[in-house]
């Protein structure tokens, strides 16, 4: 198509196109506006109508709701055409249709998009003609219904329509623009496209390889200019065409003898390739039998360099080391964890040992694995020599004889134990049979002495009755008066009335408390290994262990007892239990005690126990305000003879036996809180019945 | 034609032009940040506004006595940076119209520093556009309601679950472990009941159920009657409600007065001791049915020992009202106020509401006591999350219980 035309169309084009769009966005915001004013307003009051729907629908209230529509249909003057609800079940349960429901009706949507609150439809059939509002009746999240609300179509045209007469205005002089604008185009795109016709002639003539065509155009305008460009380029490329055909011919002879050259070297390397591939395999193949051998062996084994480096390894050895690269690795380093050489002081190292005495050798070695639990391991390493007889590696194997390390020291550990109970048991048997002798004479003496008591309290009362009727009768004889007086005072009385009752109730807590002693003692002997597991009250025991205790703490601490009386019973076995108080509260003693000394401090410290409940178990705490656990040493006192007590005060049982009793008998909780210089607590928990 | 036409379009260019620039030079935002609200060389104000009377004041009692326990204790330690906590409460009786003006006055004329403690979702929904325009933190609240959770709620920081996760929790108890289906919800017809509505249909929606019925009542209102008939008309087997006790425990007595004893559930903000006072003096209610009766809990139970913070508020309750148990109502509050003092003490002696602002939306992992770590975010304002089952036991009082696993 020609330039001339072309022209004409874009514009002719462009205008059309921006009329259209004019008249599009008016209409468009035409509709906006329409739809705007539906979803502020009345979307908004359709969304309230629905939801004061929601109760009477569910209780299927027909005559209040059709009763509801009806009363929002004549508020609303004209505005609103009809008012629809429909059920969950997209039946329609209210309407406010007079006469006969249009079938449209029927075909409204009542589903609505997760989030969607309405929506604004246009409807424009025979039997309706407005705007259909959809708002769901929600309860929750839950659809229960739907509210159709129709908004009459010439309401909201009225109120549009001075912004449509502007449109149709627009759009009749978009029309008149066009035309003017088309015979001004064409008018310009003529003279425009003279010249260049021409020149296009011409440069079509260059292209087919006549360089001797010539142009001539008699104009000062842009276009001569590049008629002269046109003309220069002509000359250049001409120069150039022949140039390049020269030197194509020189470059084909040199690229052929190069080739050939190539090909030669390519086919040598090919050669030897093939043959170190096949040594390469062969040595990769051995690689894997020695490799198949080694891994076989179910135990540790590790190849050492003199330069302590690994020369190789097992699988069992990289489990027991977490090393897979073996690259740069040194035996230490593998077999320990360490990061440094052995220092030779502490430890024998294999290597040296061989080197020194060309032999095997057997030794035992003690480290702490990754998770800092102590390993005993033993380790057979022998040398292998080269041709000189000089030692190049040593083979060492690793055996973990942790376990049996340790079954040899519980050995000795039960041992003892089991001399300590039977020393226990006598002790036991022994307290019993005293408590019992003790036992009988108490107890007349106590219901001796609470007879005195309510005795001494009659006869007084006795002697005052006695002495108020001798008064009636002797009001008028002054001088036996005067004798019965002096008789009073002679003998005291007053002071026997009043001291004697206190003398014989000091004398009843004092047997009170021997009663408690041996009531306790009893108790306590009945600790017995194989005692059942029964309900018991640990408030009790507390209070027993601590009578028991006294003569340990009361001189160091006062006692702060928080019980709660409520505590529930604990599935126990009592006799153990209260072995655990004692040992505590024992130890709570001897912590305050060692703290005051240290501070050669004179004011009493203070042990607070108390007893708590929770959900399913029982809660003991010890508190002492003693000189608390040093850092070092809090990983271990639950050990087995570990005592910081002086020797001869501590047997190092007491903790361990504890947390053998509350965790491994019972499986509850023991565990502590300290701080140095401040005191430490201990708990333990009891399952309740 | 012509000329009319053209002025009127660019009378209409220019119009749009004008609107555009007016669009664009938005008016910046005053900066509401006081630096002195509240604050004195010795005092910080904090502001509280909840039910102390009313059919919901057991709540806000119980909520201002746990949290003023954690309070006196560090003023009798001498404060948070040398200044003492001066919490005020006012009473909106359950009522957001009160609460409204409680908010404002202590915005206003009390020159509060932040607000703490509130009570109730229909009452802090009513005041959520108030706090956001004020720009003023508001921590710990007695509500579970999602909206309140979404990010677009600045200023406000919530410490327990939310409804949903509370609802979440009993449907599953009731669906997944006990098996029943024929689940109805009877719920105050408000903000709050819808909130627990939504988070029962939620749940049940997991499970391809729905409600088998439901009905409303008003707040504050204990005429339940025609509830009752209606919720009774299908073969129910649990009745989920959300309300405050006066209605549900009308609710309860006249089910079994009626021979209905199907299981019943309510979420954490009834006030679980509360509730059980008042039903145990419903003689209608036998005792073997109290088991049936669930409470889903957000703070565990102020008995639980092994919670250091359950443990210290339930021995400063003790030292201090020896005469009056604890309760989990008053554990969240005694919670709130250490998450209070907590952030307080990290703003530092040159105390903000910015400052206090940035240390809450950085908070991280903070321990509050309950083996569950405290955590915000810009875009998430709730800390903790989980929730516990209480049923009550023959005594009258909730205890906690754990549910078999599937």
């Amino acid at each position: 198509m020609k330039i001339k035309y072309k022209f004409t169309a874009i514009i002719f084009f462009v205008i059309a196109l921006v009329s259209v769009a004019n008249y599009q966005l008016f209409t468009r915001t035409f509709e906006t506006i329409q739809t705007r004013r539906l979803e502020t307003a009345e979307a908004v009051l359709s969304n309230s109508l629905a939801a004061t729907l929601v109760r009477p629908l569910i209780e299927r209230q027909q005559d209040q709701i059709t009763a509801k529509l009806m009363q929002e249909m004549l508020l609303s003057d004209d505005k609103v055409s009809y008012l629809i609800v429909f059920d969950d079940k997209n039946k329609i349960f209210a309407h406010t249709f007079l006469s006969d429901i249009p079938n449209t009706v029927y075909t409204l949507n009542n589903t609505f998009k997760e989030g969607e609150i309405n929506r604004i439809d246009h409807m424009e059939t025979s039997e309706l003609q407005s705007y259909n509002i959809a708002a769901p009746i929600n309860e929750g999240i839950q659809q229960v219904g739907t509210l159709h609300v129709g908004i009459s179509k010439t309401f909201i045209e009225e109120t549009a329509s001075p912004l449509k007469k502007a449109t149709e205005s627009l759009v009749l002089s978009a029309i008149l623009i066009s035309g003017v604008g088309l015979l001004m185009a064409m008018l310009a795109s003529y003279t425009l496209t003279r010249s260049l016709t021409r020149l296009k002639d011409w440069a079509l003539q260059l292209s087919n390889g006549d360089f001797t065509a010539d142009i001539d155009i008699n104009s000062r305008d842009e276009i001569a200019s590049l008629v002269q460009a046109f003309k220069d380029m002509r000359s250049k490329v001409q120069l150039a065409h022949d140039k390049l055909a020269e030197q194509n011919q020189n470059l084909e002879s040199i690229i052929s003898k190069r080739t050939a050259e190539l090909e030669n070297n390519h086919q040598k390397l090919l050669k030897n390739n093939v043959q170190l591939e096949k040594l390469a395999n062969d040595l990769e193949q051995e690689r894997k039998n020695l490799k198949i051998v080694f891994s076989a062996m179910d135990y540790p084994l590790i190849v050492v360099n003199r330069d302590y480096s690994i020369a190789m390894m097992n699988d069992k050895a990289e489990e027991l080391s977490g090393i897979q690269q073996l690259n740069s690795v040194q035996c230490f380093e593998a077999a320990y964890n360490f990061s440094n050489n052995c220092r030779s002081d502490s430890t024998l190292c294999p290597m040296k040992e061989i080197i020194k005495t060309k032999k095997p050798l057997t030794m035992e070695h003690q480290y702490d694995n990754a998770d800092r639990e102590a390993v005993i391991i033993e380790i057979r390493a022998f040398p292998i020599f080269d041709d000189q007889g000089e030692i190049v590696q040593i083979v060492e194997s690793f055996f973990d004889i942790t376990e049996k390390k340790h079954a040899e020291q519980e050995n000795l550990l039960l041992e003892r134990e089991l001399n300590r109970a039977a020393k226990m048991e006598s002790i036991g048997t022994l307290a019993a049979g005293i408590a019992h002798e003790i036992n009988t004479p108490i107890q007349f003496i106590g219901d001796n002495t609470d007879f005195t008591s309510d005795s001494i309290k009659d006869l007084f009362e006795i002697i005052q009755q006695y002495k108020t009727l001798l008064n009636e009768f002797t009001a008028e004889h002054n001088e036996i008066q005067k004798r019965i007086k002096r008789i009073d005072e002679d003998g005291d009385l007053e002071y026997i009335t009043e001291e004697l009752p206190t003398a014989l109730d000091q004398t009843k807590d004092g047997i009170k408390h021997v009663t408690e002693i041996v009531k306790a003692m009893k108790d306590f002997s009945h600790l017995s290994s194989d005692e059942k597991m029964g309900p018991a009250n640990i408030n009790e025991a507390i209070e027993t262990t601590l009578t028991i205790s006294k003569n340990e703490w009361k001189y160091e601490a006062d006692l702060i007892r928080n019980l709660d009386p409520q505590l529930p019973k604990a599935q126990c076995q009592l006799g153990e239990i209260k072995q655990v108080l004692l040992n505590l509260i024992v130890n709570a003693a001897h912590a305050i005690a060692e703290r005051r000394l240290n501070e050669q401090s004179t004011a009493k410290g203070t042990i607070e126990i108390s007893t708590s409940r929770s959900e399913g178990c029982i809660q003991v705490a010890i508190a002492d305000t003693g000189t608390g656990i040093a850092e070092e040493h809090k990983s271990r006192i639950f050990d087995h003879f570990f005592t910081t007590k002086e020797v001869g005060k501590g047997t190092g049982q007491g903790l361990s036996m504890a947390y053998q009793i509350i965790v491994e008998i019972h499986g509850g909780k023991l565990w502590f809180e300290s701080e140095q210089g401040k005191g430490t607590t201990f708990y333990f928990t009891l399952k309740t019945s | 034609m012509m000329k009319p036409t053209l002025s009127f379009h660019t009378l209409f260019l220019l119009a749009v032009f004008i609107f555009w620039i007016a669009g664009c030079k938005t008016v910046e935002d005053k900066d509401l940040l006081s630096q002195a609200n509240g604050i004195t060389t010795d005092t910080i104000l904090i502001g509280s506004s909840l039910a102390l009377s009313g059919h919901a004041k057991s709540l806000g009692i119980e909520y201002s006595r746990g949290a003023q326990l954690a309070i006196d204790e560090v003023n009798d330690q001498g404060g948070i940076h040398g200044r003492f906590i001066d919490l005020i409460n006012l009473d909106d009786r359950y009522e957001p119209t009160h609460t409204i003006a409680n908010t404002q006055a202590l915005i206003q004329q009390y020159q509060v520093f932040c607000l703490f403690n509130f009570i109730g979702t229909p009452t802090l929904v009513s005041v959520k556009e108030i706090i956001e325009q004020s720009q003023i933190p508001t921590i710990g609240l007695l509500t579970g309601a999602q909206s309140l959770r979404e990010a677009d709620n600045h200023y406000l920081f919530h410490l327990r679950d939310s409804y949903y996760a509370e609802t979440e929790g009993a449907v599953h108890y009731y669906v997944d472990i006990l098996g029943l289906k024929n689940i109805g919800i009877f719920y105050q017809e408000d903000s709050f009941g819808t909130e627990v509505l939504k988070g029962i249909q939620i749940a049940l929606k997991k499970r391809g159920l729905t409600p088998i019925i439901t009905d409303t009542f008003h707040r504050g209102s204990t005429d339940i009657e025609d509830g009752l008939k209606f919720i009774y008309s299908q073969p129910v087997e649990v009745v989920m409600m959300a309300g405050t006790i006066p209605p549900l425990a009308q609710f309860i007595e006249r089910s079994h007065q009626l021979g209905k004893h199907p299981l019943f559930s309510t979420v954490s903000f009834v006030g679980a001791e509360a509730f059980g006072r008042e039903l145990r003096t419903r003689d209608s209610i036998e005792t073997k049915y109290y088991r049936d009766i669930m409470v889903t809990q957000v703070v565990p139970s102020p008995y639980a020992y092994e919670y250091p913070a359950a443990m210290d508020y339930f021995q400063l309750n003790t030292i201090h009202h020896p005469e009056l148990p604890p309760s989990y109502v008053g554990l969240e509050g005694f919670l709130n106020a250490k998450l209070l003092l907590h952030v307080l003490d990290k703003s530092g002696a040159d105390l903000t509401r910015e400052k206090l602002i940035n240390q809450l939306r950085s908070l991280n992992d903070y321990d509050i006591g309950i083996k569950k770590m405290v955590s915000y975010t810009d875009r998430k304002n709730q800390g903790i999350k989980g929730i516990y089952y209480s049923s009550m036991n023959e005594t009258g009082s909730f205890e906690l219980f754990h549910p078999p696993a599937q």
